[in-house]
C-alpha cells in the first residue's frame, strides 16, 4: 500500500553500529555519515531499525549479530560495511531496503519467536551477608561505545559486579595491514566514548565531529582548544568521573595511570597540543585485558562501562586468546 | 429528559468506538506484519541465562522506609494547612515538633546506612 511506503519513508533512521575487530575505519565512516545525514545512533536493538556491521565479521561473531538482528522488529535492514569507502553505498542500499514495503513485509513475516523462557535467577550470599539473586549479564561484543571484540561476562547482584570474566572474540578476522587511526583522531574517539557513557552527549558529539575533521585534516585549531578547555573545566565531568577505573599498579602502562578523569584530561591535553605519539599499544591492551576482571569486580555496572570506555583497550591488536578468570 | 442523558452516553460510546476503530483499522491497513511478542532483552548479542524478573536488593526497602517518613509529613500537613491560620502559634509549634520526630527517624535511618548505596 502506498500509505505504508510513505510512512516508511517518513520514519527516522536509527542505526545500531556493531563494530567487529578490524572494523574501526568502517565504524568511523558510518558514524560520520550518520551524523551528516542527521541519524541518531541507537543504543539498543529495540530503538534501532538499521543494523550496521562495521568490518568483516568472523564466523565467531555472526551468532551475536544474528541474535541482535532477531531482536529487531520490522521495519529493519542490515548494512554490511567492510571498509570505510564502502560505507556510503552500503548505507544507501540499506535505506532503500528500509523504504521498500514488500521487503519489510517479508522481514515482519520472518520474525523469529524465541524459545522457552529462561530459568529464574539463583541466589548467592551478597556483601551484606544476605542472599540475593545473581544475574549473568554479558557486556559486548555488540554494544555501543564498547571496544570491538571484547566480551566481559559479569555476574551481577543488584547493579554490583560480583565477578567478571574476559573473552575476546572474532579477532581472527583482523588484518594487520590496516593502517592505524592517527593518534589525535584515536584519542578523540576514546574521549567521545567516555563522554557518551558518562552522559555528556553534546561534548561527545563535538568530540566525534572534531575526530572526523582531524581525519580529513581540516580541524580548526580554535575549536579543538575550546573543546579541550571545556572538558578540563567541566565540574560535572569531574564529579562523575573522579575515582572511576583507578589504575595504580606499578606494572601498569604509564599511559593508563590514574582514574577515568585523569585519563580524559590527559587525552584532551594531548589533543589540544597535537601530540602525535600513538595512544594505544599492544602491551597496554594485553595488560588491560588481564587486569579488567580485577578492576571491575565490586564495581557498579555504570562504573564498569565508564572504566572500560576510558581504558579503551585496543583488543584487535591482540592475539586470539581466552584470558583466565581474575 | 432521561432520554437526553442516555443519548449523550450513547454519543460518547459511539465516539470512543469510532476513534478506536479508526486507530486499529488504520494500523491494520498500514502495518507490515503481526505484532511481535516474546522479544528477548538486549544482552549485547547473548541469550539471557536467567529470567529478567528477579528480587530487589534489600536496600530498596530501607530507602522506601525513608519515603514513608516524608509521606506521613505530607499526609498530616494538608489538613493542618487548612486550619493553621485559625489555630495560630500553637498549631505551628505542634507541627514542627511532629516534623522533628519524623526527621529524627530519617536521621536515624541515614546513620544506619539506608542512604549508603555501595
Amino acid at each position: 500500500m502506498d500509505l505504508t511506503a510513505r510512512l516508511l519513508r517518513w520514519a527516522d533512521i536509527r542505526p545500531l553500529v556493531a563494530e567487529v575487530p578490524g572494523g574501526t575505519w568502517a565504524r568511523l565512516a558510518v558514524e560520520r555519515l550518520a551524523r551528516e545525514r542527521g541519524w541518531r545512533v541507537a543504543a539498543c536493538p529495540a530503538e534501532a531499525n538499521l543494523l550496521v556491521v562495521a568490518g568483516t565479521p568472523h564466523a565467531e561473531v555472526e551468532p551475536y549479530l544474528l541474535r541482535v538482528w532477531q531482536s529487531m522488529t520490522a521495519p529493519r535492514a542490515r548494512a554490511d560495511v567492510p571498509s570505510g569507502p564502502a560505507a556510503a553505498s552500503a548505507l544507501d542500499a540499506a535505506v532503500a531496503e528500509l523504504h521498500d514495503p514488500a521487503r519489510q513485509r517479508d522481514h515482519a513475516a520472518s520474525a523469529v519467536h524465541s524459545g522457552l523462557d529462561p530459568e529464574m535467577a539463583d541466589r548467592d550470599a551478597d556483601r551484606d551477608g544476605l542472599a540475593l539473586d545473581q544475574l549473568t549479564v554479558p557486556l559486548g561484543p555488540v554494544l555501543p561505545d564498547w571496544p570491538a571484540g571484547l566480551v566481559v561476562h559479569t555476574v551481577l547482584q543488584g547493579d554490583v559486579i560480583q565477578s567478571a570474566r574476559v573473552q575476546l572474540t572474532g579477532l581472527a578476522a583482523t588484518r594487520a595491514a590496516d593502517e592505524p587511526v592517527p593518534a589525535a583522531a584515536a584519542r578523540l574517539d576514546t574521549c567521545a566514548r567516555v563522554l557518551s557513557v558518562a552522559g555528556a552527549h553534546d561534548a561527545a558529539l563535538a568530540a566525534r565531529r572534531l575526530r572526523d575533521e582531524v581525519l580529513t585534516g581540516q580541524a580548526p585549531e580554535r575549536r579543538l582548544q575550546r573543546w579541550a578547555a571545556w572538558v578540563r573545566r567541566s565540574r560535572l565531568l569531574r564529579w562523575s568521573l573522579a575515582g572511576i577505573g583507578r589504575v595504580d599498579d606499578a606494572d601498569a602502562p604509564p599511559a593508563l595511570a590514574g582514574d577515568a578523569l585523569a585519563r580524559l584530561h590527559r587525552a584532551a591535553e594531548a589533543v589540544s597540543h597535537r601530540h602525535d605519539d600513538p595512544p594505544r599499544h599492544t602491551d597496554a591492551a594485553q595488560w588491560m585485558v588481564e587486569a579488567l576482571p580485577r578492576l571491575l569486580e565490586g564495581r557498579e555496572l555504570a562504573v564498569a562501562r565508564i572504566a572500560v570506555a576510558s581504558l579503551d583497550p585496543a583488543v584487535e591488536t591482540l592475539a586470539h586468546t581466552e584470558v583466565a578468570d581474575g | 429528559m432521561s432520554m437526553g442523558g442516555f443519548g449523550g452516553a450513547l454519543l460518547v460510546v459511539a465516539l470512543v468506538a469510532g476513534v478506536l476503530g479508526a486507530l486499529y483499522g488504520g494500523a491494520l491497513l498500514v502495518r507490515l506484519g503481526r505484532t511481535v511478542t516474546g522479544t528477548r532483552p538486549f544482552l549485547s548479542g547473548h541469550d539471557p541465562a536467567e529470567h529478567a524478573v528477579s528480587r530487589f536488593h534489600v536496600r530498596w526497602y530501607t530507602l522506601t522506609m525513608i519515603f514513608l517518613a516524608f509521606d506521613m509529613e505530607m499526609v498530616f500537613m494538608y489538613p493542618w494547612a487548612l486550619v493553621v491560620a485559625e489555630l495560630g502559634t500553637k498549631a505551628v509549634i505542634e507541627m514542627f515538633v511532629f516534623l522533628a520526630v519524623l526527621m529524627a527517624g530519617v536521621v536515624y535511618a541515614w546513620r544506619e546506612g539506608a542512604l549508603r548505596w555501595t
